[in-house]
């Protein structure tokens, strides 16, 4: 059986919504496209995903300084992401990495992303997170983090972001 | 004439079982949502958080783990369901389409985080989005299909 034949179009379409499809596969893809005007809603759609839910959802993170006060300890590894997306903010683009990020969640580290209020994908073709957006806030995420079949996305909080600040400071 | 009308209810059979057939994909997710809120309080785990504790406590340091709410939603696809917080904002979902790679879902926590996830089925994942009371608000949601 031939490999157009194998897919399922939705998936197909999917893959080719991913840049994943390539070559003649690609081709006979967007010649469908041309002709199909379901096909292009349908891809339209998952070029639209999460804008409607976004739109539905409604509008408007508020500013950080707007969150309350409560303060919480967070772990020394969310310090330390912090402190390198102070970095990266100043280099203006996110970091990838791939370093130790504290004792136990090196352990079963599979792959660790830092977003710093970026609007883009997690950039692993396979990974759950492909889009995300938190405002000014900083989240990072950590698939398959020790326990397998896990994706942990978690947005740091300000004072995470302002004892990493007063570390460095001590520091310097 | 009666091998016709074998054939006739034959083919007719076969239509009727068509649909069914070929819409092998399931049209709908269920979502399992669990809020919990995570503190250095003393206060132990919560026994029906014990799955999320063993995914956060090698990743974060917490001494309280409390399930505040717990759900099954049955998410057809491209609808939005929505989830109260106990801090009055929103958790939104929706389940835009099914591949092989998983359900691609797209997931809001009202002013604080907007996201697209590819979940394979039984996937865990874990949100930390909202500071709440003297910790933090935790979501996790596994779809199945």
């Amino acid at each position: 059986m031939k490999e157009r034949e194998r897919r399922d179009p939705s998936e197909e379409l999917s893959a080719y919504h991913d840049g994943e499809l390539r070559g003649l596969a690609r081709w006979r893809l967007e010649r469908r496209l041309r002709r199909d005007p379901r096909l292009r809603r349908e891809l339209e759609l998952l070029a639209r995903v999460g804008s409607a839910l976004r739109d539905e959802a409604g509008a408007g993170a508020p500013a950080a300084d707007l969150w309350d006060r409560i303060a919480m300890r967070l772990p020394a590894a969310d310090a330390r992401c912090a402190e390198a997306l102070r970095r990266s903010r100043r280099r203006r683009r996110a970091w990838r990495v791939g370093g130790p990020l504290g004792a136990a969640a090196a352990a079963g580290l599979a792959a660790f992303a830092i977003f710093a209020g970026l609007r883009g994908e997690t950039g692993s073709a396979d990974g759950v997170v492909r889009w995300m957006y938190a405002g000014k806030r900083n989240v990072f995420v950590v698939e398959e983090a020790g326990a397998p079949g896990t994706t942990i996305i978690w947005v740091l909080d300000d004072e995470a972001k302002d004892a990493a600040r007063r570390r460095s400071g001590d520091m310097a | 004439m009666t091998w016709r009308r074998l054939a006739i209810g034959a083919l007719a059979a076969l239509a009727l079982a068509w649909p069914a057939a070929a819409g092998e994909e399931p049209k709908r997710i269920a979502l399992e949502v669990l809020v919990a809120h995570i503190s250095d309080q003393a206060g132990g785990i919560d026994p029906r958080g014990l799955e999320l504790h063993g995914k956060l406590a090698d990743q974060f340091r917490y001494e309280t783990l409390r399930v505040l709410d717990q759900r099954r939603l049955d998410l057809p696809l491209g609808t939005v369901q929505s989830v109260d917080l106990p801090n009055g904002r929103l958790l939104n979902v929706r389940a835009f389409q099914l591949s092989s790679k998983g359900v691609l879902l797209g997931v809001t926590v009202t002013g604080s985080l907007q996201t697209d996830l590819r979940i394979p089925n039984g996937h865990l994942v874990v949100i930390g989005a909202e500071r709440f009371e003297d910790g933090k608000l935790v979501i996790s949601l596994e779809p199945s299909w």
